[in-house]
């Protein structure tokens, strides 16, 4: 009789099997659908990345910064171009102007040929926006519209992206792009536009980090679903010992049982990944959803990962159940696990001194050779020790706290982690993992979320005012005098006033401009000057001053407060013909404009993360503490059947689980931390650092604690059934 | 001892006219279609140590969950002390069992990360000792059960004999008033069946320990002061042993 056979017939009329081996499909099936997923997404990242970034044209083909593009005409091979950012009811559009040739060879990426001067391609998401709205709040803005941008040219099916075209002479090399980024600054001649996947190999060293992260606990629970029942199973095989199978024949059996079952769980893990993508393609992440596609795992991928599963976890069963010990006088007889050895937490103090080493160096002015693979090393031994070294701490404080304990949970419960501090262990080993990935990403995303937020009163600069700071020359300040007047007869706008540089700090005003603007103005002044602070948010402060002599600094248009007037100054304002050095934003688009880099990109990925790794530990912690009472059913039942109360079996699972997780908690969150910092500083040659983490750091920690709370809580229904009398009686 | 017909049922009162300290009557109890106590009466006696035998299927282990406040019957009553078990709820059957009865099983009662002497403080633990006080008694049922060198061995280190006898001693830990023994020396040789029995049964004896005994090896039964057969969930014998 083949294997097979026998696996087949060694189940199949048994209840509590089936309901096993689904158990473990499942198991298995939510274990590839999180694997493949998150694969997707990890591929989606980087390529979402690489096609929105084809806007930094400093990144393009032969890039070349034109300082004069009314010289400069574009020939067939190179166009001229440049990138600002545009605002839209506190929505960033990425604008990008260009000027072809007639017989020009450069394609726009999701365009192809560059449009004409005077039209322009949006993006569908702007498409839609332009079209919801008064022309002179949005569309007057670019033009008359060619087309609408492809997917190409698109990091999500949200981006708010146009492409205009436009004469090389109207292109203002003095215009700036975000705060945050200098290298988007003015015009630029490319040869062709790309984009890059990440900005530097410090962000690909991140990603991969992160990646770990995550995978960790998915492993996890794939490790510990493939254990589901192990008690009775171990009992059916010594049956089958019994009766003269060999241990290489049980083993056989074993592996043949949990490769079929993990086949069916990969096949429908991956079914289940391609099901689910288009919903996990809406779930928005940095920089808005995902297009389906951005999800979609390459076959050979899904062959591998499905491949890989199945062989991994029958290879496992295969050695566990050759190394268990089954003898055909049954299973009554428990084995302890061998006691952790001490050697097992090498690994975590090799980690933690690698990326302090790499880190120290690095910081002190001699970075290392491959900096970032050796954290990324040191990163992997720290995650690997942790998972290591747990079993180990588990098992001294366990033996320390079975001398101390009086009651009779504890001393079943110190007592069975003495005895199995791997599996008491391993039940946590998810969470663990989680809690330790939080605290590194939590410390890592305060270096760049460090700038404080100015405290906001009603002398302020109201949110709604529209600053346009300009790039005006001295011989143009009489025009852009009277452009500015033009704006001032925007409907909605009450005041627009125009600021010109002071010789040594901040912007003059006339009085009148100032009084209008609410600004305190002093008794007799004809012109007063305003500290740059306050165009930030900053307190006013206001000083008498002398008639400016300079040229124009500043377009201020304060407005009804509607965001309709808003939008409408700011249409106003780009199409007067006012030079402009930044576009047209309010204070706030502005700051949320410097905040919008690649760093912060990452940070909020994190959130992310945290879920999904927390998540996922709940559900192994579950299923490994519902295991670890089904392999002791017979026993905690007869205990149960002498009168035990229930609420000691409670309390033996909450103990169980307490220890391991407590004893490595304090541990993960310094690790962290210490991580987090060689990560930032290492990376960074000490320039940057990490600081504590706000609040929703603690609130993610509370809430991974009350997960597994809840988690080993859903257990207790299990438990009880399980050790009920009359399930006792009949075992 | 004198047998006596009750409500056209046999039983047994093994102490003529003295209060019985169990005492069922008219028990009755189905699984689904099949019956597995066919109204039952049976007394038993403080002291005393009585054995239900019969065939496989007979409905004694039944009739000893029953007794032991573990099942409820469908009909009929159990007393212990004159207090209606089959009026109790479950909380209070668990606090009864804790309190009064001790319980040994044919095998894997044994907690297997505990050790042999850790394992005999459980029951005392729940009752309420303190954990010294509750180590130095089971150090001293192990003593008394013969197994006191081995106090330190988990279950999966010691003989099938002494992990019962660990067990004996952890039911008799909590001086129980009763002492129910479901097939405990089924798992066992003949030698180890034999010495778990003299341990059990002296230990018994010695504290005043009522012990009702599951067993179909007339051996086993040999130790008791008398024997009910159960056949088909009804007593067929009742009666002294040997």
């Amino acid at each position: 009789m083949s294997v097979f056979s026998l696996a087949r017939l060694v189940t199949a009329g048994d209840r509590g099997a089936r309901i096993r081996l689904a158990g473990m499909a499942a198991g298995v099936a939510v274990g590839v659908a999180l694997l493949l997923l998150l694969w997707g997404a990890y591929d989606a990242l980087a390529s979402r990345a690489e096609r929105s970034t084809w806007t930094t044209l400093s990144a393009g083909v032969s890039p070349q910064q034109v300082s004069d593009p009314a010289a400069a005409a574009p020939s067939d091979d190179t166009v001229l171009a440049s990138s600002t950012p545009d605002y839209f009811m506190g929505r960033t559009i990425t604008r990008i102007d260009v000027a072809a040739s007639p017989g020009s060879t450069v394609a726009v990426p999701g365009v192809g040929r560059a449009p004409l001067a005077g039209t322009y391609y949006a993006s569908p998401a702007l498409a839609a926006l332009i079209d919801a709205h008064p022309a002179d709040e949005l569309g007057a803005r670019y033009g008359t519209r060619a087309g609408v941008i492809g997917h190409a040219g698109l990091a999500s099916p949200d981006s708010l992206v146009v492409v205009t075209g436009t004469a090389a002479g109207d292109l203002n090399p003095s215009r700036g792009g975000s705060g945050a980024d200098e290298s988007q600054f003015g015009v630029w001649s490319v040869a062709g536009f790309g984009g890059a996947a990440y900005p530097n190999v410090a962000y690909r060293t991140v990603a991969i980090i992160g990646a770990i992260a995550i995978l960790l606990p998915v492993l996890i629970l794939v490790g510990v679903v493939t254990r589901l029942g192990a008690a009775e199973r171990a009992e059916r095989f010594a049956t089958l010992r019994l009766i003269g199978a060999t241990p290489r024949r049980v083993a056989d059996i074993a592996a043949a049982e949990t490769g079929v079952t993990s086949l069916a769980g990969a096949f429908a893990g991956a079914l289940s990944a391609w099901l689910l993508s288009p919903i996990a393609a809406r779930i928005e992440v940095g920089d808005g959803r995902f297009f389906r596609t951005d999800l979609t795992v390459a076959p050979f991928t899904v062959i591998a990962v499905v491949a890989g599963v199945v062989a991994v976890s029958t290879a496992v069963a295969w050695w566990r159940t050759a190394h268990a010990g089954i003898g055909p006088l049954g299973v009554s007889r428990e084995q302890s696990e061998r006691r952790p050895a001490a050697f097992a937490v090498v690994p975590l103090i090799a980690g933690t001194t690698l990326m302090l080493g790499v880190t120290l160096t690095s910081v002190l002015g001699s970075p290392l050779y491959g900096v970032e693979m050796l954290l990324v090393l040191g990163f992997l031994l720290i995650s690997l020790g942790l998972v290591t070294s747990g079993p180990v701490l588990t098992y001294w404080v366990a033996h320390l706290a079975a001398r101390g304990v009086r009651g009779t949970a504890g001393v079943i419960a110190m007592n069975r982690i003495r005895q199995h501090p791997r599996a008491t262990f391993r039940a946590v080993s998810g969470l663990v993992a989680a809690v330790f990935m939080v605290s590194v990403f939590a410390a890592a995303v305060t270096t760049v979320t460090a700038q404080s937020a100015q405290a906001d009163g009603s002398d302020r600069l109201a949110k709604s005012t529209v600053l346009a700071y300009l790039a005006t020359r001295p011989t143009e300040a009489d025009a852009a005098i009277t452009q500015a007047s033009r704006v001032a007869h925007t409907p909605g706008v009450t005041v627009a006033a125009i600021g010109h540089h002071h010789p040594e700090e901040g912007v003059v005003f006339a009085a009148s401009d100032a009084a209008r603007l609410g600004l305190p103005v002093p008794a007799g002044a004809d012109h007063v000057q305003v500290a740059s602070d306050y165009f930030e948010g900053g307190p006013p402060v206001v000083s008498a001053t002398a008639a400016p002599d300079t040229a124009p600094a500043i377009l201020l248009i304060a407005t009804d407060g509607t965001a309709s007037s808003t939008e409408r100054a700011r249409t106003a304002v780009l199409r007067s013909g006012v030079r402009l050095a930044l576009p047209p934003a309010t204070r706030t688009e502005l700051a949320a404009s410097a905040l919008q880099t690649t760093a912060n990109r990452y940070a909020g990925l994190t959130g992310l993360g945290m879920l999904v790794a927390t998540i996922i530990s709940a559900v192994s912690l579950a299923v490994s503490t519902t295991a670890a009472i089904l392999d002791r059913k017979r026993v905690l039942g007869l205990l149960r059947l002498t009168g035990m109360p229930v609420s000691t079996l409670r309390r033996v699972i909450l103990a169980e689980t307490a220890l391991p997780l407590a004893t490595v908690f304090a541990l993960c969150i310094g690790l962290g931390f210490l991580a987090a910092w060689c990560v930032v500083a290492g990376l960074t040659e000490g320039r940057r650092t990490v600081s504590w983490p706000d609040r929703s750091y603690f609130l993610a920690l509370a809430a991974s604690l009350l997960l597994a709370a809840a988690a080993v809580a859903g257990t207790f229904r299990t438990a009880h059934k399980n050790t009920e009398i009359s399930v006792t009686r009949y075992e | 001892m004198s047998e006596a017909k009750v409500m056209g049922s046999p039983s047994l009162s093994a102490a003529g006219g003295s209060v019985p300290l169990l005492r069922a009557r008219g028990l009755r109890l189905s699984f689904g279609f099949t019956e597995a106590l066919r109204g039952i009466h049976v007394d038993v006696h403080a002291g005393e140590v009585m054995a239900i035998t019969g065939p496989s299927g007979s409905g004694k282990s039944t009739l000893l969950h029953v007794l032991a406040g573990v099942l409820v019957p469908d009909h009929g009553t159990v007393e212990y002390k004159q207090v209606r078990l089959t009026a109790l709820d479950e909380a209070g059957r668990s606090r009864l069992r804790l309190g009064e009865f001790g319980f040994v099983f044919q095998y894997g009662q044994l907690l297997p990360d505990l050790s042999a002497v850790d394992n005999v403080t459980i029951p005392l633990l729940l009752a309420g000792t303190k954990r010294r006080e509750a180590l130095r008694r089971a150090e001293v049922w192990l003593e008394r059960l013969g197994v006191a060198e081995h106090s330190g061995k988990l279950p999966a280190q010691l003989s099938g004999g002494q992990a019962q006898r660990v067990a004996v001693a952890r039911a008799l830990a909590t001086e129980p008033a009763v002492l129910f023994a479901d097939e405990p020396t089924g798992s066992l040789d003949s030698l180890a069946a034999e010495n778990v029995m003299l341990a059990l049964t002296e230990a018994a004896r010695a504290t005043g320990t009522t012990v009702v005994l599951i067993t179909h090896d007339p051996r086993t039964a040999a130790y008791a002061d008398r024997e009910l057969i159960v056949r088909d969930g009804q007593i067929t014998f009742g009666g002294p042993t040997g």
